[in-house]
């Protein structure tokens, strides 16, 4: 056996003293057998297993034979017996009754259903309460209080007057005096009786019994079946008391005004949430059991209880939660608005109930169903109430301060109930809402009137966020003026990005942001005092101005959220217009925004091509006349630090501020003393690499990045011209400076006068190649130099700048103002090729305007060399010194492209050609493909690949494949020391010449292919389609014809 | 609604009162309780059926015997 032996032993030892009355002490010998017998009886037997089916087969058989003999309510009481042991789910229910089964000894004759009254327990003693003791001694009146009389025989004035002394005699003495004082009680209780217990009032004993009677739940009723609804005689319960209707309806408004009653339970203990208080339900089994309604059957009552049960949880919990202590206004509002709709219900419910108290006279229809039907309308909302704040207990409510979460719930059950038709919630809800709302839109109403928020407000959705951190700025209290549009005030948001703020909110964040900021700008800027919104007039957010003012009669089907966001939009623009246009104004006329826009066009786009061109010149003059004084390309060991010095002139801040302001002074809209200069870090990039020597990086376009020009803004304007986007404007101004630079060099190059024929005596095919490919760079340099500022002005700065101003203009508020500028900053730093993602193509203009450097360089050399040359060999020779010229020189009578200065809007034809240019066959194509930065292989290598160039262009190969076919390699100029060597015949000369200018030209090519491919390619991507502008212009004209845009 | 003991001991108790009222039917009142906890310990309920009957009518025999005497 699986149980401990001694438990069994001593288990059937109680048994066998039960069963035969045997104990051990007084039979041990019959008791010692019995338990021997009944030890072995169980431990050797031969039955099986109790079977459970057949356990119930034999009940269900008794059940029957019991109905056969015609004692059907045992049948009854017996099966109802049964289901509520299988309902309990006892293990060991079947070994059970299978043992009542055996030991039961001919049921069906002697089974009595009165039986069952033997097990009720015997009523428990009364227990002694405080009505019983007052009751027999009453507290009040009496002498209870007065001083013990210690000398009339006390217990205690015996032990004080020393009697004890002598027992014998006291003891006598004592007991005398007791028979004397209990006798002298008992006359004393006798005089106490008033008179008035004597006084008996006539009752009217018919109102006792109508009272009694109405209190079913004490007294019993035996109901006969055919009195009630045959679907509860069929359970055959024989103790039910009936109930009438009115008694459930007035359980009923009982149990819905929270006050105890006894077909409603209220608090159980669910699965799914532990105990629950607030919990109304019906017990099923209790109902079934005790009561009963005469014409309804027992699941009606359930149901329609039940129904009742649901709504009196609901208004529970709802009364439970407005029990609650809370700090922030807006859940304060929430939670009055909520006490004040149960006032109401309490008010619909007494209502109700009057009707059944006062019916004098009156027939009044009593009815449980007409009671539900009533109740229905009024009851639904607080379903939706309590589902509410069941979804706030839940939710991060409670804890959270920042949670606006009822307003969400509110809103959205507003717009449910309205969706679906139910009106009468609707109502409800939306005005709790509403209430809400009040208390919430105080805050976002000061905040967009004053500027103001309180930092002790939790709930509003905009920081002050000197509130949040420690920045230097808030040290003192005081923001930086510069950022203050943009970081004083923020939006509340939390870990993911999402507004703490209410969803409904959320269309309109902005904008609420945006006024309140306004009026703190306007602050600051006009000193502001007064308001520039009238608060009267404004319209109210309420249910009515909403819901019944806000749609038609025709708009009957139009949503609550339609209606609300329109009304709530409406609100916030009407405060949010005029604060802004007055901002706006301020603006424009006190804070000159035109003006410091048409400024910076002037300064950083260069609109005006005079001043730029001025600026332009006498920048490049102080950066040549410093790599004049070292000498182009010439580097001498004691010239170093010489050279060092005088390079630092060129971009001397001081003097270039000087030079900037006398350049810009003189205009009425910008004050040139804003203006400055200051030496910035060029940045590292990958310059091109030249291949016939170090590139002397100080002659390179990059290093006009190495300033960059200022122009102070008030403080104002930076709120709106951010100090990042002006970087911009100075990226795009170095640009137009180094496209001048790159056309500057070139402009002033000079073919000498005869030149080559002058010198190229006896070899006149290398002077004729020196002149082609001398017109051939030349035309192409300025061809693409003018291309690019063409593009930049025409099709980047000038429409986008016209769109902006247009844009700007049309701004409703300061952040539209940001975002127009903002756009158009980074459209002009795509477009320009000035983002990173353009590096590239930034870069190859800049190696290509490094080219054309290079290539005024090396002709520049090539000249004085000639002219060195020419004075020794013909030193008598007057001709030769009076075509030496400066590099450069600005007195050029061949100056063919110079004009006053490229205007924002040149007026000078792009790619004009170069007169010399007409003389030029078009370009051929590289006779390889090198990538650009690579030193290329010697030309002689070139493939034979048959060209589609004209035989112009075929001639010069030639010619260039011939120049180096004689003489070699072009390692032929550099000596055993691989140093360069100095040519020293003008053969030599013309010989270096032609390999220098040859290899910029395949370079050029190289670089300007390498451009336009990836112009094309990026355009036809569909990225920016608006390079395909410039790479058409690239692709249309390879230098001949200066075509391009018209 | 008062409250109610819980647990296994309550659910036990509620059980062996309808089985009372069940054996109340069936037969007189006497020692069930006992029987269910030796059923609960394992006891086959017909072997202790048998053992009771036996038992009982060996206890009316001695009692017949002794008033005999």
């Amino acid at each position: 056996m699986a149980a401990t032996p001694v438990v069994v032993k001593q288990l059937l030892g109680q048994l066998i003293t039960a069963v035969t009355g045997i104990t051990a002490e007084k039979d041990p010998e019959n008791y010692g057998l019995c338990q021997a017998y009944a030890q072995r009886s169980i431990k050797n037997h031969n039955y099986v297993r109790t079977n459970p089916f057949e356990v119930h087969r034999r009940l269900d058989e008794l059940e029957e034979r019991f109905s056969i003999v015609c004692k059907d309510r045992i049948a009854d009481a017996l099966h109802s017996r049964r289901e509520e042991l299988k309902a309990s789910n006892f293990k060991w229910s079947a070994e059970t009754l299978s043992l009542i089964l055996n030991l039961s000894w001919r049921p069906v004759d002697f089974a009595r259903l009165s039986d069952l009254e033997a097990l009720k327990p015997p009523e428990p003693p009364r227990e002694l309460t405080w009505a019983d003791i007052i009751g027999n001694e009453p507290l009040e009146g009496g002498d209870i209080w007065d001083p013990m009389d210690l000398e009339n025989g006390s217990e205690l004035s015996s032990v004080y007057d020393g009697s004890e002394i002598s027992e014998t005699e006291g003891d006598v003495q004592d007991q005398m005096k007791n028979v004397t004082i209990r006798k002298k009680l008992q006359d004393e209780e006798e005089e106490a009786i008033l008179p008035m217990d004597y006084i008996t009032i006539p009752v009217d004993w018919s109102h006792l019994q109508t009272l009694k009677g109405a209190q079913y739940w004490y007294v019993p009723a035996t109901v006969l079946p055919e009195q009630i609804d045959t679907s509860v005689t069929l359970d055959n319960v024989d103790d039910l008391w009936l109930v009438s209707e009115l008694h459930v309806i007035r359980e009923t408004l009982f149990m819905l005004n929270c006050v105890p009653c006894s077909l409603y339970e209220v608090g159980r203990r669910t699965l799914s949430e532990g105990k629950d208080p607030y919990i109304v339900w019906i017990d099923t089994h209790k109902i079934k059991k005790k009561f009963a309604m005469r014409h309804a059957s027992r699941e009606a009552l359930i149901s329609i209880l039940t129904w009742f049960s649901e709504r009196g949880t609901a208004i529970n919990r709802i009364r439970e939660f407005v029990k609650r202590k809370e700090d922030i206004p807006s859940r304060q509002s929430f939670l009055a608005a909520l006490s004040a709709s149960l006032s109401e219900l309490n008010q619909i419910l007494v209502e109700h109930e009057a009707t059944y108290v006062t019916r004098e006279g009156k027939a009044q229809v009593i009815s449980l169903l007409q009671l539900q039907q009533s109740l229905e309308l009024a009851l639904q909302p607080y379903m939706t109430l309590s589902s509410i704040v069941v979804s706030l207990s839940k939710s991060s409510f409670i804890s959270s301060a920042h949670s606006s979460e009822h307003l969400d719930l509110l809103f959205d059950s507003a717009c449910h109930l309205q969706s679906i038709e139910s009106i009468k919630s609707f109502e409800l809800i939306a005005k709790i809402f509403f209430q809400c709302l009040q208390t919430y839109l105080r805050p976002i109403r000061e905040w967009m009137e004053y500027g103001e928020v309180h930092a002790q407000d939790t709930t509003f959705f905009i920081r002050s966020s000197k509130e949040d951190d420690d920045d230097d700025n808030t040290v003192t209290g005081e923001p930086i003026l510069s950022t203050i549009w943009h970081d004083q005030y923020m939006l509340l948001k939390d870990v993911h990005g999402n507004l703490k703020a209410p969803r409904f909110v959320l269309s309109v964040a902005n904008t609420i942001l945006t006024t309140g900021k306004s009026v703190v700008f306007l602050k600051r800027l006009i000193n502001y005092e007064t308001l520039p919104v009238p608060t009267s007039g404004q319209p109210e957010l309420d249910f009515n101005t909403v819901y019944h003012d806000g749609r038609s009669d025709d708009a009957g089907l139009a949503p609550f959220d339609e209606l609300f966001s329109s009304a709530f939009s409406e609100w916030t623009k009407k405060k949010h217009h005029s604060v802004s246009s007055k901002l706006r104004d301020v603006l424009f006329t006190n804070c000159g925004l035109w003006k410091t826009l048409t400024a910076l066009e002037h300064i950083y786009f260069g609109a005006d091509g005079a001043q730029l061109s001025a600026l332009a010149t006498a920048i490049f003059d102080k950066l040549d006349n410093v790599s004049l004084g070292t000498g182009i390309g010439k580097r001498s060991a004691g010239g170093r630090s010489r050279r060092r010095d005088r390079n630092n002139l060129w971009n001397d801040r001081f003097l270039l501020t000087e030079l900037v302001q006398s350049v810009f002074s003189g205009w009425n809209f910008l004050d040139a003393k804003r203006l400055g200069v200051r030496r910035v870090t060029v940045p590292d990039a990958p310059a091109r690499t030249s291949t016939y020597e170090s590139k002397d990086k100080s002659r390179s376009v990059r290093q006009l990045a190495g300033i960059a020009l200022e122009y102070a803004l008030p403080w104002p304007l930076l709120n709106i011209l951010k100090p990042s986007s002006m970087v911009t404007y100075k990226v795009v101004f170095i640009l137009l400076l180094q496209l001048r630079r790159g056309k500057y060099v070139v402009e002033r190059l000079r073919l000498q006068d005869g030149g080559i024929k002058t010198h190229g005596t006896g070899r006149k095919g290398k002077g004729i190649l020196v002149e082609q490919l001398y017109f051939h760079l030349r035309q192409r340099a300025l061809w693409f130099v003018n291309l690019v500022t063409m593009y930049v002005t025409y099709h980047v700065l000038k429409p986008n700048m016209e769109e902006m101003t247009e844009n700007m203009r049309k701004a409703r508020d300061v952040d539209e103002m940001v975002n127009v500028h903002d756009a158009f900053v980074g459209k002009i730093t795509d477009r320009a090729l000035l983002s990173d993602r353009m590096s590239k193509f930034h870069n190859a203009i800049l190696s290509l305007l490094d080219i054309c450097v290079d290539f005024a360089d090396s002709h520049t050399k090539y000249l004085s060399s000639i002219n060195t040359l020419t004075s020794a060999l013909l030193p008598a020779s007057s001709g030769a010194h009076k075509n030496l010229r400066r590099p450069y020189d600005s007195d050029s009578d061949l100056d063919l492209d110079h004009h006053g200065g490229v205007s924002l809007f040149p007026t000078s034809s792009p790619g004009k050609p170069p007169l010399a240019s007409a003389l030029m066959p078009p370009p051929p194509r590289p006779p390889f493909h090198r990538r650009p930065g690579k030193r290329p292989r010697r030309y002689s290598t070139a493939p034979s690949i048959p060209s589609s160039s004209s035989e112009g262009e075929e001639d010069l190969e030639t010619l260039v494949g011939e120049s180096e076919t004689d003489n070699d390699s072009i390692m032929e100029g550099i000596d055993d020391n691989g140093k360069l060597k100095k040519p020293t015949t003008l053969e030599e000369l013309e010989d270096y010449h032609v390999k220098r200018l040859g290899e910029l030209k395949f370079e050029w090519e190289e670089w300007l292919g390498t451009l336009r491919n990836g112009l094309k390619g990026v355009s036809r991507a569909g990225v920016l389609p608006h390079l395909e502008v410039l790479a058409e212009g690239l692709e249309g004209n390879d230098g001949i014809g200066g075509q391009g845009w018209e | 609604m008062s409250e109610r003991p819980s647990g296994k001991q309550q659910a036990a108790r509620e059980a062996v009162d309808i089985l009372l009222e069940v054996a109340t039917l069936l037969l007189d009142r006497t020692t069930l309780p006992l029987c269910v906890h030796l059923i609960e310990n394992g006891v086959n309920p017909e072997a202790l059926a048998s053992m009771i009957k036996e038992l009982r009518r060996e206890s009316e025999e001695l009692k017949a015997s002794t008033r005999a005497s």
